[in-house]
């Protein structure tokens, strides 16, 4: 088995260049490292740039990675048939590139037919569709959390329980949705989870289970930093929260924990926020985040957004990360740089947190959305600086990205037994 | 509806207790018809009003008063302890002359009130609540002097309305009419205009559109406003002086409601009056490709003919020193953006194919004539390539631009080129030419065209039915934004038809031809209507596989906007195209497939 004999087409919704989400950097990543190895692969990134009068596609960097142009015409269904794009465009290009495998890394901007447009215009090829987030499920952003102001976490999927969510919306129009969706998944050859969480969800949705296999995002190599602070009797915790600013990602949770911190334990924190769009929340959230931040800016400091190069600067001065999302994640990007970096965290006890996470092995776990759940953690932190060494130690580094691509490539050969959908 | 409001100053407001506004004012020859609203202290009866004019002289004038319950409604609650009361006045004076209205002892100074000017009495008519219409009407019958059928006597409905908001005389040929028709019980089923003399029916000849702007009248009428806009074009035999417009039940024909009609013009420049004329074009309607759009090309050709039936007389100006005989003469218009003509000039100077090359510029864009004559000198100083440049002062359009070149050409071959297309690497023309040589019958060959970052722009058009523009034949260009290497390869192909962009051709079948015809308004299709023209003279159409050039077209999304005015004439000269081509194409596409 080998990749040098196939032809890889990776389809991502987004360039990273352009959008930097982890889905995305997770599939370059791939594309990169397919390259590297000498693999004939191509790279489809859908983008909402402006064409070339009114072209589908146009190219970047080696001519390999082509961008889509292209934009769904349903939101709801993830739908994308009104213009030829997909239909004439799409199918175009696959008859050109005659890749034998098509993975995708996502769906949403596409449109979900894209995914039959493989399995009518290329019988042969094997489909993978990695599963970033709970999308198909959720109509929350895929989530699963709900509408409500004061999100709560969900569970399932049920027609009455998502009309709940968006009235607008009716529990038929749920049902066709589950219908219209779970068809095209019932194309894929295989599955790609990058968590054992994310998984359960979509057995339980209808998935059989043995059409996923769970690969985590693979990293690129890196060289570790040492701590810079030795473990200190007279200095401070430094903590660092990385990633996007939103309700969803809790930031707040964490400048409200400072709250339920003891004066003498206060002083011995410092947090380092390498975060990015908060000016892009609504005011309301900005307005809170910037009032907790006001209490307690003599132990904040905001940096902005970062890049992935910048990583091993950052991480020097790191001792401890935290992240501290309401919602259930997937296998969030901060927690496998922070592994590769040999960084021990501390995280919502919920979804792919709690899975990537051993709590008191390698990170501490608390409850998710409970700020005085968070301050007992950072307690628990400051009071025992030797935790970090110790939790340190037992990260075991992330997946790299070529052993990555190494599991794929039993799916890229084979069909699973089973890949039917039960709809 | 046509408004122009006078200038603003204060509300009518007099020292004592008078108010009067007007809102609304109709003029007709020498007749004002105003339609407005008093608040008067006390109760009297009927109020005694007068107008006189801004010199202080009575008007002739006749008030109708007709309850207002908008203003009482707007005025509570003075208007329940006073006199108030609209009125219609019909007044013997122009509008720029009125001076005041009285009301018994007291007077507002209405010369500089703000009011809306309307083009039609309909619209003052449509004002009135229906409860007074009837009356209203009887009282402005006698503006209609020259109808001596009109029977005041006969009972008018009061359930449907007209109004016309534009007529214009179209060079003499045509007379367009616009307006909107409430009729929610469809009792309306006759409508005639009278053009001078002439009496026609146009009960048939309306195509309706939606009128957004009624939405609110249709549904206090129980209708929709889909159908309530309507336009139609109606010949006429040389100018026409006067004219009204007459609807209603055919059963009652004595009763017909007659609006007079009073003519003015479309916009001067043919863009604009064709903006005009596209506005209320439907084209998702059933009528759109049966009717509208064939009625529409009448008149497109009627206001284009005279811009287009006279000859530019191009002024030639030359840099350098001209081949004696070229072998090709390249012809480049330019419009909007020029810059691009010091890049082609670089590399065209070290090209040694451009040696024994005629380079034509044709400026076609008036408002660029000072910028492009500096760059054009600036850039013969600098790379020392001769060219020539012709203008004539306005703007031709593609077509046009290239045809006015083609006249100057004095190569066996010409090359029509776009202002932004750059070569790739040298000697890309002489291979070209090479190539056309070795080719069967070959009519046109045009250009591999790809995009600043190497993907596909052009090799080779096709055409192409398209959902989003129903009953046409779309120019698709094949592989179009697909990275070079993802293209088939070849060294030549025979197409359906190629760009003007790069287009490679012997001079005389171009002239043969006549040329592209500039029959599609502001520049579509004559590129593939060329294409067309040269294969019926048994020639064929040929793509070049090979010899590459940047084409650094402006980034656009596709026009599927239906509302958008260029997207309705892209319909429209699609349309021309295929009522002239259809049967050739589908031959055409039998024969090569």
């Amino acid at each position: 088995m080998s990749l040098t004999d196939k032809r890889i087409l990776i389809v991502s919704h987004g360039h990273p260049d352009f959008n930097k989400g982890g889905a995305e950097l997770a599939a370059y990543n791939m594309y990169q490292a397919l390259r590297r190895q000498g693999v004939d692969a191509w790279f489809l990134a859908r983008t909402d740039l402006m064409p070339h009068g009114g072209a589908a596609f146009s190219t970047r960097g080696d001519e390999r990675e082509i961008l889509f142009h292209t934009t769904m015409d349903d939101f709801f269904l993830f739908s994308n048939i009104n213009t030829r794009h997909l239909w004439a465009d799409f199918r175009e290009l696959l008859q050109r590139i005659q890749p034998d495998v098509v993975h995708f890394h996502h769906y949403i901007h596409f449109g979900i037919e894209a995914l039959k447009i493989v399995k009518t215009t290329l019988p042969a090829s094997r489909l993978v569709l990695t599963l970033h987030e709970y999308l198909a499920i959720c109509r929350n952003g895929g989530q699963m959390i709900t509408t409500d102001t004061k999100p709560k976490l969900c569970y399932g999927a049920s027609t009455t329980d998502c009309h709940r969510c968006f009235p607008k919306h009716s529990p038929a129009d749920f049902y066709l949705r589950e219908r219209y969706l779970k068809a095209f998944f019932g194309l894929v050859d295989a599955f790609v989870s990058p968590s054992q969480f994310l998984k359960q969800r979509y057995v339980d949705w209808g998935i059989p289970a043995d059409a996923i296999t769970v690969i985590e995002n693979g990293q690129p190599p890196v060289s570790k930093p040492a701590f810079r602070y030795p473990v200190a009797t007279e200095g401070k915790v430094h903590l660092a929260y990385f990633g996007q600013i939103n309700p969803f990602k809790g930031l707040h949770v964490l400048f409200s924990a400072l709250d339920f911190l003891p004066k003498k334990l206060r002083k011995k924190l410092h947090i380092d926020v390498h975060g990015a769009n908060l000016e892009s929340q609504e005011s309301s959230y900005q307005k809170e985040l910037m009032t907790l931040f006001k209490k307690n800016k003599d132990i904040i400091d905001f940096h902005g957004r970062y890049e992935a190069r910048e990583l091993f600067d950052i991480m020097k001065d790191v001792d401890w990360v935290v992240m501290t999302s309401i919602w259930w994640e997937n296998s969030p990007m901060v927690i496998q740089e922070a592994f590769n970096y040999g960084r021990p965290l501390l995280v919502s006890d919920i979804g792919g947190m709690a899975e990537k996470v051993e709590d008191g092995r390698t990170g501490l776990h608390f409850r998710a959305g409970k700020p005085a759940s968070l301050a007992h953690a950072l307690e628990k932190i400051i009071n025992n600086p030797t935790l970090r060494d110790e939790f340190a130690a037992n990260i075991t580094p992330p997946l790299s990205i070529d052993d990555c691509l190494q599991r794929h490539l039993p799916l890229y050969e084979q069909r699973p037994a089973s890949a039917e959908v039960i709809v | 509806m046509k408004r122009i409001v006078r200038k603003f100053t204060s509300a009518g407001k007099s020292k004592g207790s008078l108010r009067a506004t007007v809102d609304t004012l109709y003029e007709s020859g020498d007749t004002a018809v105003l339609w407005g609203w008093i608040l008067v202290q006390g109760s009297p009866a009927e109020p005694s009003a007068s107008l006189t004019d801004v010199e202080g002289n009575p008007i002739d004038v006749r008030f109708v008063w007709v309850h207002r319950p908008d203003v009482e409604a707007a005025l509570k609650p003075q208007a329940d302890s006073a006199y108030c009361s609209g009125f219609i006045a019909i007044a013997e004076s122009r509008s720029n002359r009125l001076g005041k209205l009285h009301v018994g002892s007291e007077s507002v100074d209405i010369s500089q009130q703000a009011f809306v000017m309307v083009d039609s009495m309909a619209a003052i008519i449509g004002s009135v609540p229906a409860a007074s219409r009837a009356r209203v009407t009887e009282a402005l019958e006698y503006l209609d002097a020259d109808d001596p059928q009109d029977d005041a006597n006969e009972e008018v409905s009061e359930v449907f309305s007209v109004c016309v908001d534009t007529v214009a005389t179209i060079v003499d040929k045509y007379v367009y009419l616009n307006g909107w028709i409430a009729d929610p019980g469809s009792d309306i089923d006759l409508i005639q205009v009278k053009l001078d003399d002439q009496v026609l029916d146009i009960t048939n000849q309306l195509i309706r559109y939606p009128r957004h702007d009624l939405r609110d009248m249709a549904a206090a009428k129980g209708m929709t406003h889909t159908e309530m806009g309507f336009f139609c074009v109606v010949p006429c035999a040389g100018p026409v002086r006067t004219g009204s417009f007459s609807y209603g039940r055919r059963q009652h024909k004595s009763s017909l409601k007659k609006l007079p009609l009073k003519f003015g013009s479309l916009p001067a420049d043919e863009v604009k009056a064709t903006r005009f004329l596209l506005a209320p074009l439907n084209v998702y309607s059933e009528s759109f490709a049966t009717r509208a759009a064939p009625l529409l090309a009448q008149v497109f050709e009627a206001i284009w003919e005279p811009r287009l039936q006279s000859r530019p007389t191009g002024e030639v100006q030359q840099y350098g020193k001209r081949p004696e005989s070229p072998k090709t003469s390249v012809i480049i218009p330019i419009y909007g953006r020029y810059d691009f003509i010091q890049h082609q000039l670089l590399h065209f100077s070290s090209d040694k194919d451009f040696a024994n090359t005629e380079i034509i510029y044709v400026l076609d864009d008036p408002s660029k004539a000072r910028e492009f004559f500096i760059a054009c000198n600036g850039a013969f100083q600098t790379f020392g390539q001769a060219f020539t440049t012709v203008y004539c002062g306005r703007n031709l359009g593609y077509a046009g631009a290239n045809n006015l070149g083609v006249e100057q050409a004095r190569g066996e071959f010409v090359l029509l080129l776009n202002s932004d297309i750059i070569p790739r690497e040298k000697g890309w023309l002489s291979k070209m030419l090479a190539k056309f040589t070795t080719l069967d019958a070959v009519g046109i060959l045009g250009g591999k065209l790809v995009y600043e970052d190497n993907s596909i722009q052009h090799m080779g058009m096709r055409f192409q039915e398209d959902s989003f523009y129903p009953g046409v034949w779309m120019n698709y260009h094949p592989y179009k934004g697909f990275p070079e290497s993802l293209a088939p390869a070849f060294t030549s192909q025979e197409v359906e038809s190629v760009t003007g962009a790069c287009m490679l051709m012997k001079t005389e079948v171009y002239r043969q031809v006549g040329g592209f015809d500039t029959h599609y308004l502001l520049g579509d299709f004559e590129d593939s209507d060329l294409c067309m023209k040269v294969r019926q003279q048994g020639l064929k159409i040929y793509a070049d596989g090979e010899n590459c050039l940047y084409h650094l077209e402006r980034q656009s999304q596709n026009l599927v906007d239906a509302g958008d005015w260029k997207f309705k004439l892209t319909l429209m000269n699609g349309m021309r195209q295929k009522k002239k081509w259809d049967q050739q194409i589908k031959d055409l596409k039998n024969e090569l497939n």
